[in-house]
């Protein structure tokens, strides 16, 4: 995967407005993130690093781990958030459908009006991963606000 | 060769422990740097406007990889699927310090024909939470 199948657009954390995009990434789902992900992770369920295995299952190619999926997202939120979302964020995700290997990722985040939870201002973002337009992961993203800054 | 033995939906029960004992888990650097690389491509970070961030920061999202290896103490049979999880950050993880991990059943059910189960985990690191997840899955086909 080269640098040029990577497209980012974001939004610094102190200029996100309600019902915008803060987030947009676009990347090609290799087999070589699919393994690097299970070395690290130790999950290696052959539907995910084995081929030929993967060849005979329905979807007749690998697919990448639900949690890799997450953690892109997570990691690309807690950048855009300057480490927040690390600090006192939740996620919460659905798995909706399969990465299958060589799929055209795009990585969607919108930022919604800002809730107070348990006495805590957070912003919302809902993020959206998508094969081919078709969304695989849906869910949304709490991060704490700072006292001093700005209303989203 | 070697069997395993997966567990029957029916044999799973609100409540229960899993693990039985709390896992323990050591962040370490070369883990953390290997969660970096691959969780953050460098395809990606290099399109990043501004810089990459601390590498001395733990993501938090590595509590990720710790849930896979308690997750296996479910013995869960091949062809389920993981429906939702969620994950709650009460403070960033920190190099060096020992994570201790174990979930509990909190709810089984059956929706669409499929069997659910929830298990909620806490991640603690002396006894101080740090991080709380909960995973929904459809249980595999019963062997």
């Amino acid at each position: 995967m080269t640098q040029a199948d990577a497209k980012i657009l974001s939004t610094p954390w102190g200029g996100a407005i309600a019902g915008t995009e803060v987030l947009y990434v676009e990347f090609t789902m290799t087999q070589a993130l699919i393994d690097r992900y299970a070395n690290v992770s130790t999950d290696r369920n052959p539907i995910h690093v084995d081929p030929a295995y993967a060849a005979s299952s329905p979807l007749g190619t690998t697919i990448a781990h639900g949690l890799f999926t997450m953690s892109l997202v997570g990691r690309l939120l807690d950048h855009w958030s300057d480490g927040r979302l690390s600090t006192g964020g939740e996620m919460e995700v659905k798995f909706v459908g399969p990465v299958p290997v060589g799929s055209k990722v795009s990585i969607r985040g919108t930022a919604i009006l800002a809730k107070s939870v348990k006495d805590q201002d957070m912003v919302w973002v809902d993020v959206c991963c998508a094969v081919n337009e078709k969304p695989v992961l849906i869910g949304a993203v709490a991060i704490p606000k700072l006292d001093d800054e700005e209303e989203v | 060769m070697m069997q395993t033995f997966y567990r029957s939906y029916d044999d799973i029960y609100v409540g229960e422990l899993l693990p039985r004992v709390a896992e323990h888990f050591f962040v370490d650097a070369e883990r953390v740097a290997a969660f970096r690389s691959a969780t953050m491509p460098v395809e990606i970070r290099a399109s990043l406007a501004d810089a990459p961030g601390n590498e001395a920061e733990v993501p938090s999202m590595i509590a990720a990889i710790y849930l896979v290896n308690v997750m296996h103490s479910r013995r869960a049979p091949p062809g389920g699927l993981h429906a939702k999880q969620n994950f709650r950050f009460h403070r960033r993880l920190r190099l060096g310090e020992t994570l201790s991990i174990q979930g509990r059943v909190t709810e089984k059910y059956e929706r669409k024909g499929r069997p659910y189960v929830v298990i909620s985990l806490e991640v603690k690191s002396e006894g101080e939470m740090v991080a709380e997840a909960t995973i929904t899955s459809v249980w595999g086909q019963d062997t």
